[in-house]
């Protein structure tokens, strides 16, 4: 058996557990437990294979790359597993069985993030996105969370089908699913071009209902506003993370840029991502669906890096850097993200800007730590999401894609405003001085929340630590 | 020939999927979709592969079925649901199904004892070639492929446990409701 298996593998036992656990007693303290030992062994045993050779089979591929990509979504899960023991002590159900779907939609992603096949690449789609309805409609009394699970439910299965025909197409073109043989051209092209590209466009679409992205965006914000809090911040981080990076590697694998209808399709779909993303957040009062449009417009820009992949005009170490961008960027705006629901789940009760007026001189910590991190979202220097920013606009200005810079930075001015307004609300003086009484700060929250802090700053002052350990990834 | 009995087929595929999608009675919407299932399973017999053909109707047919049987004993509610079907039952409902189901019949009994012996051939050396046997599917799903086994089983359970989880959850508040209202 190969070592690159042992931390899916360990998550996967880590479910089984829970379920033999349930079969005895139940005890949400024991699955917390049990769940939290499986995804801490499975992070230190990614990191113990950070050094180990890479290994190609027929389902997955292991390198550098992905095992950083696979430790990356372990630390996303373990903050926000860090979380879970108080938020779900206020649901008034069963609790154990979301540990399971929480740690089953985990397996889903890390499978996803490795697969080198059509085959496990679906599977572990499927997998997750099961995992989401669970997760998603964990309230089934809840009639937003039922109406969220439902549209999920529908909508994950049309993608699917999409997906499923686009690979059925390229498999009658290339006679393999593996994702390698996509580079290969065959000597007798079965299928005129469009067919090709109708696969592709395809695949896309499937995909980009995942990344809601700007065609298949609607789901997203009643999604979010409707699933459990958890839940969403585990929709908006590891689900986006793990099919974009499937996304990013068919696109690489199968040399999708020479054609140039998905060049343009690509630049479409990011820049009205980052208009339509941003001005549906303009005036959102809601900070869930705030988020939810963010989400929408940071997905814009990072399709960018699959545009940069030009390999008409390019050299190798070129393509190594756009590969550093985009992990820099996934790594910048994933850890953001998981700080903004971490400190949402502090304050569950406040659901509008507002609600949050004011926060700032009651709970001060916490206010400045949203602030901090809002500012990280809209790219103000000295935080991370600056200098993701910073290099994605690098990297577009020397392929001169000047469409899509300009784009991106009126885009970004615009999407400032809304930032900005959650950050005027936390200021504001407060009208009603006992409203933030229930929110009670203990250690975890407090630690977590310097953690946070200490990422998003920290390595936005000094990006070369994490800049530099990427460039040993990819080089 | 070959090509006619595919495009039938891909026909009556099409056709029988758009009906069970616009069909407004539960039961006529899964006859349709049982046709449907029927023709995919003849497609597959044309290009050869016999046991994909034979699963889609044991397993889509026929798990459908029993679904749909176990669904109608939940719902089942005595006389006044009877009277209801047997209203609802007309052999006018039934009868395009009825006829996209024997055009279906015709051409299976035409593949196997009214072609003409040289299409035969031709199926024979265009077709069943590379016959994939029971055996070699098996080689492939525990050898290679094994870990897609493990996968589709755990993505099983997981569906499992949110469908229980959820209906679970509906069942006790209703308890409660009823309670409440006691």
């Amino acid at each position: 058996m190969n070592v690159h298996f042992y931390p899916s593998f360990i998550v996967m036992f880590g479910a089984l557990f829970i379920l033999i656990q349930l079969c005895f007693v139940r005890s949400q303290f024991l699955a917390y437990f049990i769940s939290g030992i499986s995804l801490l062994l499975a992070l230190l045993m990614q990191l113990f294979l950070q050094n180990q050779t890479s290994s190609t089979e027929t389902l997955f591929t292991f390198n550098a790359q992905t095992s950083f990509i696979s430790l990356l979504l372990l630390m996303i899960v373990g903050l926000i597993w860090a979380q879970l023991y108080n938020w779900l002590k206020t649901l008034n159900e069963h609790k154990e069985e979301y540990y399971l779907l929480f740690l089953l939609s985990t397996l889903g992603g890390l499978i996803m993030v490795a697969s080198n096949h059509f085959s496990s690449f679906f599977m572990g789609l499927e997998l997750m996105s099961l995992s989401f309805v669970g997760l998603i409609a964990y309230c089934g009394h809840d009639k937003k969370a039922q109406e969220a699970g439902i549209k999920y439910l529908i909508l994950s299965a049309i993608a699917s089908a999409f997906i499923l025909m686009g690979a059925a197409i390229l498999y009658l073109q290339f006679g393999s699913l593996s994702f390698t043989a996509l580079l290969h051209i065959t000597s007798t092209q079965l299928l005129p071009a469009w067919a090709i590209l109708c696969a592709i466009i395809f695949i896309f679409t499937g995909l980009f209902f995942k990344l809601s992205l700007v065609p298949c965006h609607l789901w997203v914000a009643d999604l979010f506003e409707g699933a459990p809090l958890v839940t969403s911040a585990m929709l908006a981080t590891l689900s986006k993370l793990s099919v974009f990076i499937v996304l990013w590697r068919l696109v690489t694998l199968g040399n999708w840029q020479q054609y140039q209808l998905i060049i343009d399709v690509l630049s479409i779909v990011a820049v009205s991502s980052m208009f339509i993303g941003n001005c549906l957040g303009l005036l959102q009062k809601n900070l869930l669906r705030l988020i939810a449009y963010s989400s929408i417009a940071h997905f814009g820009y990072l399709l960018i890096v699959l545009l940069l992949i030009n390999n008409h005009s390019m050299t190798f170490s070129i393509q190594n850097f756009n590969e550093q961008i985009m992990l820099f960027y996934l790594v910048a705006y994933l850890f953001t993200l998981v700080g903004v629901f971490s400190i949402f789940i502090q304050i569950p009760k406040i659901k509008t800007l507002d609600e949050l007026s004011g926060l700032f001189w009651q709970k001060p910590f916490i206010a400045i730590t949203l602030m901090l991190l809002m500012l990280s979202l809209a790219g103000i220097p000295l935080t991370l999401g600056f200098m993701a920013k910073f290099y994605l606009v690098m990297a577009a200005v020397s392929q001169q894609l000047w469409l899509v810079l300009a784009a991106l930075v009126i885009s970004s001015i615009i999407g400032m405003f809304y930032y900005l307004r959650v950050i005027m609300a936390l200021i504001k003086t407060p009208t009603d001085k006992a409203k933030f009484n229930h929110i009670n700060v203990d250690g975890n929250a407090l630690s977590l929340n310097i953690l946070i802090i200490f990422l998003v700053i920290g390595f936005g002052i000094f990006p070369s630590s994490l800049s530099q350990f990427i460039q040993q990834i990819t080089g | 020939m070959l090509e006619t009995i595919f495009i039938m087929t891909a026909t009556i595929t099409l056709i029988s999927a758009l009906l069970a999608i616009t069909a407004h009675n539960v039961v006529h919407a899964l006859l349709y979709l049982v046709v449907t299932m029927l023709a995919i399973s003849l497609i597959f017999f044309i290009l050869g592969s016999s046991f994909a053909a034979a699963l889609q109707i044991i397993v889509y047919a026929g798990a459908i079925m029993v679904l749909f049987i176990f669904v109608t004993m939940m719902l089942h509610q005595g006389e006044k649901s009877l009277a209801q079907e047997r209203h609802l039952f007309h052999f006018s409902t039934s009868i395009t199904a009825f006829v996209l189901c024997s055009i279906l019949f015709c051409e299976l009994a035409f593949i196997l004892f009214l072609a003409p012996s040289e299409t035969l051939n031709d199926i024979s050396i265009a077709q069943l070639a590379p016959a994939i046997t029971v055996k070699q599917i098996g080689q492939q799903l525990y050898g290679p492929y094994s870990l897609l086994v493990v996968i589709s089983a755990l993505m099983l359970l997981s569906a499992l446990i949110t469908a229980i989880h959820i209906s679970k959850n509906a069942a006790s508040i209703e308890i409660k409701t009823e309670e409440s209202n006691l």
